[in-house]
């Protein structure tokens, strides 16, 4: 196909430091290479609005971070590591929470994030699940807009080039083979764009909205991922996608999958199936409701496949017993939301389930977010290895804050050391030939039912219970899918058009879900995320996947290697005997 | 009727078509450029229900303001041009202002008498917003008594205007 | 594309949505199904996903965080995914939002915001010797301090342009910074971190500040947070004139 004929010849662009997201990890990314830097010049580029798309912008209960000479890094640590079920990297995990105190600082002092505040003006800091002490920071229970509001409003101060609606495609190289930038499609107009860039920070977020049931914005398609690999980086816990235990079920409006905070079943609310038990005790007697994300998630999933779960496909959360003035004091925000879908917590049950939240895997980094490919950085849940099996409550903006500013740092640094490259004009081609091929076919199906399939695949053989059969099952209808993306056919001009955008969603989603059924095939266990509904038991050495393309095109074979994780802080012999374990 | 009566006329007419023209002005650019709601059976709806969406009737006092405001600043020019016919000739002047005794003039003047009292009351609660920091509610339940002040002011006023020319 | 025009609407539980278009004075008709319960997004989402894929809007977390969703739905300049249609309403109209220029059908150019947004330099600047980054330690401030209790409920800004669209004086191109840009400019006011107050009050008693309010409380009827942007007007305008916080 030749240029001209469908898209126009692409404007080329050059900067220094081109950041793909700009969400909590793009923006710190940002202003962390201004601030080291401010001659240099960075480019944002983002699918949605800058600072106003993706999940930062989304969190409810807070940031963790030790503040309180009480608390300990180490202790942090440890409450990380064990809720990672000992699968985290741990020099990342180590950075995160020796950092995170200090990225609250900056918020506060160069961001001008306004943090709730105890009696005394310090900052007040509240309980969190999963750890030994209260060390989540917040706003209110809305954390999220104050710390990207914040952010975005830097981006005034500082100025980088934003490049809004514009979705990054592929990453290039020139002939030598290394790193030149990326191409990359505005959205608004059509047109195609290459960004020649010296340093490349790829921050886009996660990929949970491949599930059927699931709570991120709509911009989290795995494309930062599926760059990645497509680009053959290596990959890790690509298996481990958390499933929050109570997502909102509201019919077919898309405010299914949205947030029931946690807070809720601290607060003593029951948990019944469509039968009116309180099925919790039969999986986890003692705590019962209380008990950890992936059991209660995995429970209510149990609960809901055994035919126990309503019609709509869920269970009933119920906290109206505390009385409904009570209810509507301590959670105004989560009553106003259960009302809006015709429901009501605050008289009697809602309909939940558990609905899909973050993905723990992603690209291989180092502490400075470095990849295997030399000016390539990776930050927030793009990369793997720091939450390890299961991210815990509050961990989640703390990575995207932490290691965007890292890796705004390591670009300021890297930027001076390489140079600009042209990329191989055959490499870009064939990238705009592949996003733009939906546009030139006249027939073929629409995207949105392919989508439809894809996010019911994933939810019942690829979900909170996974086991060998349905995985085998998984894994061929994906390479089906995969074939079928390749004959999308999709009306209208290039300019605005969701029905390409969606298709062009789905081709990463796809990408990233082959990659995860193949990594839950691997794991013949269960940990933290990840259950076997055929393998019940845990191993007692923790180890891990790392994955690559080693084919081209979407379907493509997978080359894996296990590796050990190593204990280079903790090992589960140190928790013994502690509080907690 | 005399000539200068027939030029008094004739402003006032100005100043009547001015009225009717910047209200269309105001309701078109509000269909156009401000996000208000429309004007629909929702919105009527909303309006009967005590609370919040009674604000919406703020807005609506927003563009009363504009248009009373116009009006009586054209008529206001106009006043002054026939006052000081005075001193040029009190005949003209005394032929002029028998106009203002005629029935279809009295009826301007209650018009008038709104404008001014609407105009004037609702002045006076914006002040009021702002030193005393009424609030949403406050706000509206202060234009409330705007409304009533200018209406019951009016229908007083109709009394001693139009009385003499009804009764 | 005007679809199955004058079906009964009110059978087999149909909804009709009328959307005005980027084409100039062209509206468009759709039919969906109603579902239980349905916000204005759901609508949009079934016109595009079984009628018309070309029909451009925005949206991106659909639980009213990331403010990219305001439209007008019948003329009120709201989050389309927080507005319900009720069970009795069977016709809605969908307009882009007031005052901004539109991209294609419901998408606006948000700019003109952004521009006034950025007038009253939106970010913290702090003070010349004030101690900044990753190793400062952060302000001490009371909870029941005034500065506090006058920030508190002004934060939790999304930036929806909902207030924008919805004040009579800035979406009618008055040359007015509008609501939300004035909200934000009173926080960094009252912030006792920050230290460009002067500039910031010279920029909001300027000819497009604060004195082209008109308490209207658009903005404030309008705002899916709850806040009070007339408040915070009317604070900035105390400060100006009484000095007072």
């Amino acid at each position: 196909m030749a240029t001209g004929e469908v898209w126009r010849e692409p404007e080329v662009l050059d900067t220094d430091v081109a950041v793909v997201g700009s969400g909590g990890a793009g923006l710190m990314c940002v202003l962390h290479a201004l601030t080291a830097r401010p001659e240099l010049d960075v480019t944002v580029v983002s699918k949605g609005a800058v600072g106003r798309s993706g999940c930062t912008r989304m969190v409810q209960g807070g940031y963790n971070a030790v503040l309180d000479p009480d608390d300990s890094v180490d202790l942090h640590l440890r409450d990380t590591v064990q809720g990672g079920k000992f699968l985290n990297d741990q020099s990342l995990a180590r950075t995160l929470v020796d950092d995170a105190p200090r990225v609250i600082n900056e918020l506060e002092t160069r961001v001008g994030c306004f943090f709730d505040r105890r009696p005394d003006g310090r900052i007040h800091q509240k309980a969190f699940a999963g750890q030994a002490f209260d060390r989540t920071v917040h706003r209110g229970d809305l954390t999220g807009i104050e710390i990207m509001g914040r952010l975005r409003d830097q981006m005034f101060r500082l100025g980088p080039r934003e490049l809004e609606d514009v979705r990054a495609l592929d990453l290039v190289h020139d002939a030598e083979g290394e790193l030149a930038g990326l191409t990359a499609l505005n959205v608004r107009t059509g047109d195609p764009l290459v960004l020649r860039a010296r340093v490349v920070v790829v921050a886009t977020g996660g990929s949970a909205t491949m599930y059927r049931v699931a709570a991120p914005a709509r911009e989290k398609t795995g494309d930062g991922v599926a760059m990645c690999w497509r680009a053959g980086l290596p990959m890790r816990d690509m298996e481990m996608l958390q499933f929050h235990p109570t997502g909102l079920l509201a019919g077919k409006s898309r405010m299914t999958g949205a947030v029931l905070e946690e807070g809720l079943r601290g607060a003593g609310a029951h948990l019944y199936n469509a039968a009116g038990e309180r099925y919790m005790a039969r999986y986890d007697a003692e705590r019962m409701e209380r008990s950890t994300r992936d059991v209660v998630a995995r429970a209510g999933y149990l609960e809901i496949m055994a035919g126990r779960g309503t019609d709509e496909g869920g269970v009933l959360i119920d906290i109206s017993h505390l009385g409904s003035g009570e209810v509507e004091r301590c959670f105004p925000g989560m009553v106003a939301r259960t009302r809006q879908i015709e429901q009501d917590l605050a008289i009697g049950p809602v309909q939940v389930s558990p609905t899909a939240h973050f993905h723990m895997g992603g690209v291989l980094i180092d502490a400075d977010g470095r990849t295997d490919v030399d000016g390539l950085l990776v930050a927030g849940e793009d990369a793997g290895g720091t939450h390890g099996a299961n991210r815990l409550g509050g961990n989640g903006v703390a990575e995207s804050t932490v290691f965007g500013a890292r890796a705004g740092d390591t670009a300021a640094r890297l930027a001076r050391q390489r140079r600009l490259r042209t990329p191989e004009r055959t490499e870009v081609n064939a990238s705009l030939a592949r996003a733009y091929a939906p546009l030139t076919r006249s027939l073929g199906p629409w995207p949105f039912d392919l989508t439809r399939r894809l996010k019911e695949l994933m939810w019942r053989s690829v979900g909170v219970v996974r086991d060998g059969a349905s995985l085998e099952h998984a894994g061929k209808e994906l390479d089906a899918l995969a074939d079928e993306i390749e004959h999308i056919a999709v009306p209208g001009p290039p300019q605005v058009n969701f029905a390409w955008q969606e298709a062009l969603d789905l081709a990463n989603q796809v990408t990233v879900a082959r990659a995860m059924a193949h990594a839950a095939a691997w794991r013949t266990e269960t940990r933290g995320a990840h259950a076997r509904s055929d393998f019940p038991d845990t191993d007692a050495r923790p180890r891990y996947l790392v994955q690559r393309a080693a084919g081209d095109g979407p379907t493509g074979a997978i080359e894996s290697e296990v590796r050990d994780v190593e204990f280079s802080h903790l090992r589960p012999a140190d928790l013994d005997g502690r509080p907690g374990s | 009727m005399s000539v200068a009566q027939f030029v008094f006329f004739c402003g006032f007419a100005l100043v009547a078509v001015a009225i009717v023209a910047f209200s269309v002005v105001v309701v078109r650019s509000a269909r156009r450029d401000d996000g208000g709601p429309f004007v629909s059976r929702s919105l009527v709806a909303r309006l009967a229900r005590p609370g919040r969406d009674r604000a919406e009737l703020q807005r609506w006092a927003f563009y009363l303001h504009r248009v009373s405001g116009l009006g009586l600043f054209a008529f206001l020019c106009l006043h002054v041009g026939d006052v000081s016919l005075y001193v040029i000739s009190r005949e003209i002047y005394d032929e002029v202002h028998q106009v203002y005794g005629s029935v279809p003039m009295r009826f301007a003047e209650v018009g008038l008498l709104f404008g001014l009292l609407f105009h004037t009351a609702n002045g006076l609660r914006l002040v009021a917003v702002d030193l005393v920091d009424l609030g949403l509610t406050g706000s509206t339940r202060a234009l409330y008594g705007v409304l009533g002040v200018s209406v019951v002011g009016t229908l007083a006023g109709a009394v001693f205007i139009l009385g003499p020319v009804i009764v | 594309m005007a679809d199955t025009a004058d079906a009964d609407t009110n059978a087999g539980g149909l909804v009709r949505v009328t959307v005005t278009r980027s084409v100039e004075g062209t509206r468009s008709e759709f039919l969906v199904a109603r579902i239980r319960p349905m916000t204005v997004l759901d609508a949009l989402l079934a016109v595009q996903r079984e009628h018309d894929p070309a029909l451009a809007f925005r949206f991106s977390c659909r639980v009213g965080m990331c403010g990219t969703c305001t439209v007008r739905v019948d003329g009120r300049s709201a989050l389309a995914c927080q507005t319900e249609i009720p069970a009795d309403t069977d016709r809605i109209r969908v307009d882009p939002l007031a005052g901004l220029p539109v991209v294609r059908d419901l998408i606006v150019d948000t700019g003109p915001f952004w521009q006034a947004w950025a007038s009253v330099r939106p970010y913290l600047v702090p003070g010349e010797d004030a101690d900044v980054g990753m190793d400062a330690e952060p302000a001490v401030i009371a909870p029941d301090s005034a500065e506090r209790r006058a920030i508190d409920p002004a934060l939790d800004c999304i930036g929806c342009a909902a207030c924008f669209s919805s004040c009579g004086i800035a979406s009618a191109h008055r040359d007015f910074v509008g609501p939300a840009a004035l909200n934000r400019a009173m926080v960094l006011v009252a912030d006792s971190r920050d230290s460009a107050t002067a500039e910031r009050l010279e920029v909001v008693g300027a000819e497009s500040g604060v004195d082209r309010c008109h308490y209207i409380y658009g903005c404030t009827a309008a705002c899916p947070k709850g806040l009070d942007p007339a408040r915070a007007i009317r604070r900035l305008r105390g400060r100006r004139f009484r000095g007072d916080r």
